[in-house]
């Protein structure tokens, strides 16, 4: 542990020897979220019988935060495993008496601490904005966000393992983050989705990733709606997680150290 | 002035023709390309689909209306990956790598030269035409209420955004001459450009003037289509769309000239 513990700090300590990179990330995220937060200005303006403004933006901001702290915005961890595969960087490792996917989970989290601190400042300003219906979901949040992150971290082995078989695996990660954009509910709250696209998404790991954990703190209490959100992010952790770790092993095999 | 335009359109026509080799070379991740962006445009129309169960109209247009928008979104998107995008960031790369002496030492504009460097038609068009297709099969023309006048001074407008937007853009690549780097602040400023879903009359007052006059985003997409559906006045716009451009383009002029006053190369 301590080891995993040590490539995360020596990283996180890479990372800060560029700064400008940093500011120039902030910068972007803000970029971002301020367009977000715009359209829904105009939408609410117009609508604020069926979208509250400060809802909303605690919403978004939560869920930015929770998609940042889970590292699992955008496939990164994906398409960094593929990135290495690809490259023939992915043999460093596999020589080293290191287990290979803690190894460069551990790299890409230290790689990240940037972008987790500062999801950590939008975080408490969602929570401020609009704060949680009851104390108790304040307990519960940090279960969901573990479980968010195991989830994230088995989809994006499977988004990783596509690089062994296809060298140019870059554009599937892309179909990933267009869906996952839209059905996790960091584009639009999964509480406004048509009934049937809504129960399609709901059987389908994408919620875990930000809608769940969002709604959890937002609107959780020790009620049946909760234990089912817990309940099913629980499941998807837990399967996404061993069937990733079989099929890695597999698809190891297929491993033919490009670059060697 | 004849033999000038001859020997341009020769660049351009050799310049497309390598693209093409380039991009038909990996057969898998072309295909894989077309998905995404289709992946993309099916979210983007799932979502207007979510946003208009649960209202009427946004920022004054209706469901249809919005589709309109996104179609001339995606336009603006694939036009501006045939010529824009890719060339910029080729240039960046070359003053870094000093290839951009051997582009300088040719007797060919070199400002030109770097600006359509890479004409990837052929992959822009097999990943736009599909999509493009797509969202103009879920418009209900017979809705959409305009006129042949507005529709040309639309593709006007349009054209004067494309400007526009790349010389904001290559602006933002030129401090690779005085600090050897410019790679984010060049994604910094296509962050800029994601106001694509938001129509020109969500954006007011202040906000509708920076979005317009200082960073150019607004014009080519949303400016075109709100003349286009008559909902402003076109000649006003006309005449601020071509402002723009002009200005931005004698901007990238005076830039150019003076960054090449400060470029070390770095191969020599």
């Amino acid at each position: 542990m301590r080891f995993y513990l040590d490539i995360i700090k020596f990283n996180l300590l890479e990372e800060f020897a560029y700064p400008l990179e940093i500011l120039a990330f902030i910068i972007r995220k803000l970029i971002n979220l301020g367009f977000l937060l715009l359209f829904w200005f105009v939408i609410s303006s117009t609508n604020s019988d069926i979208f509250t403004f400060k809802q909303i933006v605690s919403y978004f901001l939560i869920s930015e935060a929770v998609q940042d702290l889970t590292f699992t915005t955008g496939g990164r961890f994906g398409r960094d495993i593929q990135k290495k595969i690809k490259g023939g960087l992915l043999s460093n490792y596999l020589v080293k008496p290191i287990d290979t996917l803690r190894f460069l989970y551990a790299s890409f989290v230290g790689g990240r601490t940037s972008v987790a601190m500062y999801a950590l400042v939008t975080l408490v300003i969602g929570i401020y904005i609009f704060p949680p219906m009851d104390p108790i979901s304040l307990l519960l949040f940090p279960i969901s966000l573990v479980l968010t992150t195991l989830t994230g971290a088995g989809i994006n082995i499977f988004i990783g393992i596509i690089g062994f078989y296809s060298p140019e695996a870059g554009s599937i990660k892309n179909v990933y983050v267009h869906i996952s954009k839209i059905m996790s509910g960091a584009l639009i709250p999964l509480t406004y989705f048509p009934v049937l696209i809504r129960n399609v998404a709901s059987f389908t790991p994408f919620p875990v990733l930000a809608y769940f954990p969002v709604s959890i703190l937002q609107e959780g209490g020790l009620n049946y709606d909760t234990y089912i959100k817990l309940g099913m992010s629980a499941f998807w952790a837990i399967f996404l997680l061993i069937t990733s770790n079989i099929c890695w092993k597999k698809a190891i095999r297929n491993y033919d150290g490009i670059g060697i | 002035m004849i033999t000038i335009l001859k020997d341009r359109l020769s660049l351009l026509k050799t310049n497309a023709i390598n693209s093409y080799r380039v991009q038909t070379a990996y057969f898998f991740e072309n295909w894989a390309s077309l998905a995404s962006t289709t992946f993309y445009v099916l979210t983007m129309l799932l979502f207007i689909k979510i946003v208009y169960a649960n209202v009427n109209t946004f920022a004054g247009y209706k469901e249809n209306e919005m589709i309109f928008l996104i179609l001339f979104g995606q336009l603006n998107f694939y036009t501006d990956w045939i010529w824009n995008s890719n060339n910029i960031l080729s240039f960046i790369e070359s003053v870094r790598s000093g290839e951009l002496d051997l582009i300088l030492s040719k007797p060919i504009p070199s400002l030109f030269f770097v600006t359509f460097r890479d004409i990837s038609l052929i992959n822009r068009l097999k990943d736009g035409i599909p999509n493009i297709l797509l969202i103009s099969f879920l418009i209900d023309w017979k809705n959409i209420y305009t006129s042949w006048d507005k529709v040309l001074i639309g593709i006007f407008i349009f054209i004067c955004g494309q400007v526009s937007w790349h010389c904001f853009r290559f602006l933002f690549a030129l401090p690779v001459f005085f600090i050897g780097q410019s790679g984010q602040l060049f994604q910094l400023s296509g962050t800029l450009a994601e106001t694509n879903d938001i129509p020109l009359e969500g954006f007011t007052g202040a906000l509708r003037t920076v979005f317009i006059s200082i960073i150019p985003s607004l014009i080519t997409a949303q400016m075109s289509v709100s003349v286009i559906l008559g909902k402003s006045n076109p000649l006003p716009m006309l005449l601020i769309a071509l402002t723009v451009a002009v200005s931005f383009l004698i901007l990238k002029q005076i830039g150019w000239i003076i960054s090449l006053r400060h470029y070390s190369s770095a191969s020599s």
